[in-house]
Parts: structure tokens; sequence; C-alpha cells
């Protein structure tokens, strides 16, 4: 897709409303929680949509996905987001067209987004439980979560 | 007396500390099993500490932190420090005609102490308080004078009988004491056990009431001859008390000297070991700068592993197998031609020519080459006509196809660097760990050297020997008067005994002296006879226990005939021609431990002291057989018996453990990760206790590799 292309720019990114404040307790976003020793081990996300992102991928490979609606879901930003990490543009389209298994859904950029939000709503949950799982700290959790699951993934040659 | 329990809170390392402590008769041995660093030797100074107050602490307390070491000064700079032992103690209720009621009392102590943290380094204490509370039905009775209970129940004297740190290298033995500190031990731990200091004290009243009587027949009797000799017997009895006192006082002086002498000779070398103030600064400096530095190693590291939550290679990875649905799709699209190519406009300006990119000809004006020119034709023309969807589609296609070659290696790539992550992670963490035990050690060794000067105690060194020549030779020339006087006193008694039968003279006064210089040949005699027949059972039980002890190796078997305790309050062994061996380079650092524990429960047995026995580390550097036997023995004559054990020690003795009355296991937090197996429930560095046994392991006090032993078996906590 050509690197200038972004057929999302204006699609709504959403998370379920019940995930707020979790959210918030995972992101290094304020001044004074960047200054603090090792805070990345306690917020290791900088971003919603890195939160976002990996949901999504947890969400499908776990085949969760969540009805949203608006009322129970909250925007956080808008596809142009993903202006600056091209690539993520090309790997929600291609996700999407695998879920569906039709290329079609990449005439209706409103529904690839739609379902994008829907698997991400199902991740969610996987990355909060595997944060506090252990006695680690939740960036060493979710990292070692990943790591046991992309284990468990490889096909032995 | 024997403990019950105690509990200890914010003394060093021992941060929250429950220990309980086996008072049945049969099975009187308490075992607490703690590696080394887990704060056996500081709960064993804990317990002196509550017992004897600020004096039972390394160096009298000065310059030694109760407070632990990482205690957050940010959150409370007052820390209060406390140690509750809970005894009981068997008194003695005389009921008359030498018979005795015996009744338990239960007792509570509660020493206190609070200490302000300045800096990390500089701090204050106040001295240290304690109560003692008698536990009876009716409520916990205080007690208003506790140290006069407490010297009474466990005297000052017998603090190292009580308490035995065998790492220490055996104070009644040890090299690094000079000859006369080792004996005033020894004399202090026997005359307190055996009560002379008793007997002196009546032996002295008598003396006194024998001058008295002899200053009134002076005054009282007829004979001017007699008079005169009473006078002169009184004056020259004064004089030898006189001389007495001086010579002992003299005498204890050196001895003190002796020990200064010796404990400065030991912080000299200590110094030397040490290193200077200056180096010792300097290394701390380089070490926080090390940590520092470590510090932001780890900051960087953790930039890096939470990049890792967000690159490709994470999405691609998690979802290879719906993205390959993806790319069939695209694939399929592709060789039917759906997907245009990008490359139109290059073969557009190719089929101006006659030859193809691969060199066959694409001439129309030949057979092969306008076949080749059409169908290129065709190809321009088709994708020419696709409409927009296959126009993104060719696009996500060309630009997937970068990355398909990639993606089945994304998820291997991502764990190959997450695995390279974590490791560098667990290096930096050892690292860190090492800086700041580093630290703290410099911390300790700087703590010791405040204060001190290498330049003052040689100087200090050089008066002590000065002094001790002084004294020596005041000594020798008070023991000559002594002497004399002594000689005189016998001649003067013999003339006035002499002068009383010439006068006839019965009266009663001369009775009354009679008899006190009974009491007083009487005491004289019995306090030679405890000195030298008590001393005897001591030497003869020390030298039974002991030999029993280290029967078992045939080598120190064949050096070591004979322990004995000489009267001099001396601990020699002999060899087996007789000859005599130096305790501290002749027999091996096993029997050595046995000689002190032997003079140690010979002590307490010949006594008939009922009291605990607390030892450190009692089975290090012991042979199998050996380490087996010294177990044996010191339960079998020791009224309660508290050890602290090392897994070593431990091992090949389970069976004999396994009549213990109370088992418990102290972990030191920090040992976490190297040696610990399980993250301990605790932010701090600090010593934490489970009921496991020597042969059970728990999340708890797990250590790397106990899952291994078979002699170990894990324990599911309540």
């Amino acid at each position: 897709m050509s690197k200038y292309l972004n057929p999302y720019q204006n699609q709504e990114l959403r998370y379920p409303k019940e995930f707020s404040e979790s959210i918030n307790d995972y992101l290094i976003g304020r001044e004074e929680d960047k200054k603090k020793k090792h805070a990345l081990r306690q917020r290791p996300f900088k971003r919603i949509v890195d939160i976002w992102m990996l949901a999504l991928c947890l969400g499908v490979k776990k085949g969760k996905k969540r009805d949203l609606d608006r009322d129970h879901s909250v925007k956080f930003i808008e596809g142009s987001i993903f202006t600056n990490d091209h690539w993520r543009v090309n790997f929600i389209t291609a996700l999407i067209i695998g879920i569906e298994d039709n290329v079609d859904i990449i005439a209706n950029p409103r529904k690839v987004i739609q379902l994008a939000n829907q698997y991400a709503a199902g991740g969610f949950s996987e990355i909060f439980n595997g944060m506090g799982e252990s006695n680690m700290d939740p960036l060493d959790n979710i990292l070692e979560m990943v790591d046991v699951i992309l284990e468990d993934s490889v096909v032995p040659s | 007396m024997k403990f019950k329990k105690a509990a200890i809170r914010n003394f060093r390392l021992l941060r929250n500390v429950d220990i309980t402590f086996s008072t049945d008769e049969k099975t009187h041995l308490t075992i607490i099993r703690a590696a080394n660093d887990s704060g056996k030797t500081t709960t064993l100074t804990a317990l002196q500490w509550g017992l004897y107050g600020d004096r039972a602490l390394p160096n009298k307390g000065r310059d030694f932190r109760l407070a632990p070491l990482d205690w957050d000064r940010s959150k409370n700079s007052v820390v209060d420090i406390q140690v509750i032992i809970e005894f009981e103690h068997y008194k003695q209720i005389p009921l008359g005609a030498g018979k005795y009621e015996h009744e338990t009392i239960v007792y509570r102590l509660i020493r206190s102490a609070v200490e302000t943290l300045h800096s990390d380094i500089d701090y204050s204490r106040i001295p240290s308080t304690v109560s003692l509370f008698e536990l009876t039905d009716q409520g916990d009775l205080p007690i208003t004078k506790p140290e006069v209970i407490l010297d009474d129940i466990m005297p000052a004297e017998l603090r190292e009988v009580f308490f035995t740190d065998g790492d220490r290298a055996l104070s009644f033995i040890e090299a690094e004491s000079s000859l006369s500190l080792k004996r005033k031990r020894v004399k202090g731990a026997i005359r307190s056990l055996l009560g002379l200091d008793i007997i002196e004290s009546a032996l002295d009243h008598a003396k006194a009431a024998t001058r008295v009587i002899n200053e009134k027949l002076a005054r009282h009797s007829k004979d001017s001859n007699l008079a005169t000799i009473a006078t002169e017997l009184s004056d020259k009895l004064k004089s030898l008390d006189r001389l007495n006192t001086a010579y002992t006082d003299c005498h204890d002086k050196s001895e003190t000297n002796d020990g200064q002498l010796a404990e400065i000779e030991i912080n000299i070398n200590n110094i030397l070991v040490r290193g200077n103030e200056e180096d010792l600064k300097n290394e701390r400096d380089k070490n926080i700068r090390l940590i520092q530095y470590l510090s932001q190693q780890r900051e960087d590291l953790d930039v890096k592993k939470s990049d890792l939550l967000f690159k490709q290679s994470i999405a691609y990875g998690l979802t290879n197998n719906t993205v390959d649905i993806a790319m069939q799709k695209l694939n399929s699209l592709k060789s039917k031609g759906t997907i245009p190519s990008s490359t139109i406009s290059v073969l557009q300006e190719r089929m101006k020519t006659s030859s193809c990119f691969c060199g066959e000809s694409i001439d129309e004006h030949t057979t092969e080459g306008l076949k080749r020119h059409n169908h290129l034709k065709d190809v321009i023309q088709n994708s020419q006509s696709a409409d927009e969807k296959n126009k993104v589609l060719g696009e996500l296609f060309y630009d997937m196809r970068s990355v398909d070659a990639a993606r089945a290696t994304f998820s291997d790539n991502w764990r190959e660097e997450y695995l390279r992550l974590i490791k560098s992670g667990e290096t930096l963490k050892s690292q860190t760990l090492t800086a700041e035990k580093t630290r703290r050690d410099i911390d300790l060794k700087l703590g010791k050297l405040k204060g001190t000067n290498h330049a003052e105690l040689k100087s200090l060194k050089s008066t002590l020997k000065q002094a001790g020549r002084e004294l020596d030779e005041k000594k020798g020339s008070l023991g000559h008067r002594i002497k004399l006087l002594e000689r005189d006193l016998k001649d003067l008694e013999a003339r006035r005994e002499k002068a009383g039968k010439s006068e006839k003279l019965k009266n009663s006064k001369m009775s009354e002296l009679d008899a006190a210089r009974d009491i007083v040949s009487i005491l004289e005699e019995t306090l030679q006879n405890i000195q030298h027949e008590e001393l005897d059972k001591v030497s003869e039980k020390m030298n039974q226990y002991f030999l029993e002890m280290i029967c078992s190796d045939p080598e120190q078997g064949a050096i070591i005939r004979k322990a004995h305790l000489t009267r001099d309050y001396d601990i020699l062994v002999y060899g087996p021609k007789g000859q005599k061996l130096n305790p501290d380079v002749d027999i091996n650092g096993a029997s050595r431990r046995a000689l002190t524990l032997s003079f140690i429960l010979a002590l307490t047995t010949v006594s008939g002291y009922e009291s605990p026995n607390v030892i450190d580390t009692p089975l290090g550097m012991t042979t199998d057989e050996v380490k087996r036997s010294i177990l044996l023995k010191s339960i079998a004559y020791s009224n309660q018996l508290v050890l602290f054990l090392t897994r070593s020690e431990i091992y090949l003795c389970e069976d004999i453990l396994d009549d213990a009355g109370v088992v418990q296991t102290m972990t030191n937090s920090a040992h976490f990760p190297e040696k610990l197996a399980s993250k301990p429930p605790t932010e701090y560095a600090e010593v934490l206790v489970c009921s496991c046994n020597h042969r059970q392991y728990c999340s708890i006090c797990s250590r790397i590799g106990d899952d291994k032993r078979k002699e170990l078996s894990y324990r599911n906590e309540v």
C-alpha cells in the first residue's frame, strides 16, 4: 500500500470503558512517573495505541472477539496515528483479510477498524491478567507471557 | 533456666523474627537451620543484647548500628528496636532441715532502644532499657529491679558459656586472645559457676572479725607483753590486708592491661588488613559510581525491553497463521493477474525496444518476437484496466512481499532478542547486588575504623607495654613484702601463743580468737578445695567429653591423648608422649571446637547450673564421624541446647536431628536470586523464619538445587 495512503485515517480506535483504569495504571504518561526509578517496569506502555496493538494481536491469537458499542467504549484516537508507523496499516489490513478470508473487506475501512477494535477488546484482558500474574514486575510478566505464546506457536521442524 | 521464645524487631537483618525454643526435658534440642550470612550470629547477638544490654554488643555497642542497613529513612528516620525473651526459671525455696521445694517461674524480658538515623551512615542511639515481668495466672507482674534477677539467673561472667560462637575461633582457647585474657575468661566462668566469689567474701568477713577480736584482746590484756604482741599483730594484719588489696588491685590492673594490649594488637592487625580510611573512602566512591552506572544500565535495558512490545516482529509473530491466509489470497490474486504489476511503466518503456529484460527478442517483425510482444501488451492492458480495489490490493501485495520473506523468522528473532535482554538483566542485577554488598561491607569497615588511628594505636600500645612492665615490678615488690609480713605474722602468732600459755590466760577473748581463726582456716581450706577439687572435676569431665567427641577421628586421636584444665586456669592439650600441644596450632579446627564445647559442657555439668547453651555453627570444619559425635555428646550433656546449623553441618546428621524438639529455618531475602530459588515476599534485605525442619524446604527457604537433593522434600505452606 502506498506509504502515503492510510485508509483508516478517520476511523475511531476504541477500547472497552471498563479497562480505563487499568490502561491508566500501565501507561507511563506523566513526567513524574518517568522520573521514578525503574518506572518502566511498572508502567511498560508509552501510548494507548501500543497497548491496543498488542491487545489486537493477542485477541486474534486467542480467537477472542468482543462486541463493542459506543456507550460502553472509549474513543482514544483516530487511525491517523498509523501514518507514522505505516507497517501497522498493512498489518491490520492483512490481518483482517486473513480473519475474514476475504479481500473485499478492504473496500470498507470502517468495517476493518470495527473488527480490529473488537479483537483488541478481547485481547485487553489477556494483557492485564498477564501483567499481574506472578511476583515479577508487569514488564517482565507481559514479556514472559508473549515469549511462552511464541514458544508454543513454533511448529517443530 | 530455659528459653521459651524470643521476638526480635528491627535488629539489623532481623526486622521481624520470632523463634520458639524446645523446653521439653527429653527433647531439649532446638535447631535453627540457616545458611551463612542468614542471621545466625546476629540472632546470637540479639539474644545477648536482650539479656545483658549494650555491653554485650560488639565493641560494647560503640559504632555498632542496630537498625537495618536498608532502612528507608524517607519514611521514618526513627527506628524502634526491641528484643523480647520469654524464659522459665526453677527457683529453689528452702523448707528447712535441708529440704527444698522447686517452683517454676516464667518471665518475660523486654529490651528496647531507639535509633535516629541522620544519614545513611550517621545515627544516634540512646542507651537501651530493660523491663522484666513475671507471668502469673493473675497477669504480668512487673519486676522493679530486673538487673538483679537477671544477674542472678544469667550472670554476665557466664555469657560466653551460655552463648558460644563456633566461628569466632572459640574465646577460651582462641589464638587472638592473650594468655591472661584466656585465663581471665576461663577463671571468670569457673568462679561464677562454682560460686567462689561467695566463699571469698565470707573469708574476708572472717578475717576482719579475727582482726577485731585481736584488737580487743590487745586492749583488755593485763599482760603488757601479750598486749604488745596483740597490738603488733593487729597492725601487721592491717598492713597485710592493705598489701593484699594492693596486690589484687595490681594483679587486676595487670590483667586488664594485658587484655587492652591484646585488643590493640588485634585492632592494629585489623587496620592493616582493612586498609586505611582514605583508601576505603575512595573505594566507596568508586563503588557508588559503579552502582549508579549499573542502575542506568538497568534503566536502559528496561527501555529496550519495553520497545520489544511494540516491534513489528511481535505483531507478525503472534498472528502469523492469520496473515498467512491473507498472503495466500494475495498470491492467488497475483497469479490470476488480478493484482497488477507495479512495473507497467517500465514494461511500456521496454516495449519500445526490440528485446526483453531476459534477453529474448520482442521484435514484432519475427514470429517468436511478435508472440512475446503481444503477450506483454496483454499484460499491460489487463493491469491498466484493474479497478481501484485491485490497485490497493496490488500495493498491499508488494508491500507485504517485502515483509513476507522475513515473517517466518520474526518469532525466533523476537525470542532471541528477548532472551538476550533477560540474560543481560540477570547479569546486571547480580552485578548490582554484588556492588551493593561491597558497599555495605565498606560502610561496615568504615564504621569500625571511625575514630581509630594507626599511629595513635601504636603509641597507646607502647604506653600500655610500659605500664605493664611497671605493674609487674610493683607486683613483684608487693609479693615480696607480703611474704615477709606473713613470716612476721607467723612469728608473732607463735609468740602470742606462748605468752598466752605462760599467763595461763584462757579468757573468753582468746576463745573467740581461736574460733575466728578456725573459721578462717576452714573457709581457706574450702576455697582451696573448691578451687582445686572442683577445678579438677571440670578438668576431668572436659577431658572425658573431649576424647569422646574426637575419638572417631583417627588422625586427631593419634595426636591428642588428654585435655587438662590447670589450676592457673589454662586449658592444655597433651600428645601421646605427654608433650604439651598448642590448641591454636597443633590441633585442627574440629578438635578446637570440640575442646571449647567440652569445657562449656563440663563446667555446666559440674556446677549443676541449669542453663541453656546457645551455640552458633558448632560443627564447622568437622568430618562426618566427629560431627555426629560432637552433636550426640552435646545433646547428652546439656540441659537445653540451641544450635544454629548450616545445611552442610546438618548433612548426614539428619537422623540425630529427627529427635529435636523444635526445628526452624532462617533465610536471608538478599540471597535471591543468586542462592534462593523463589522471590521472597519482602522488598527488604531481611531474615525470614519458616517452620521447615532439616528435611524440608518451602517457597521461602528453598535454595537453588534443593529440588535435586534427595534428603529434602517440599513442604506446602498452610
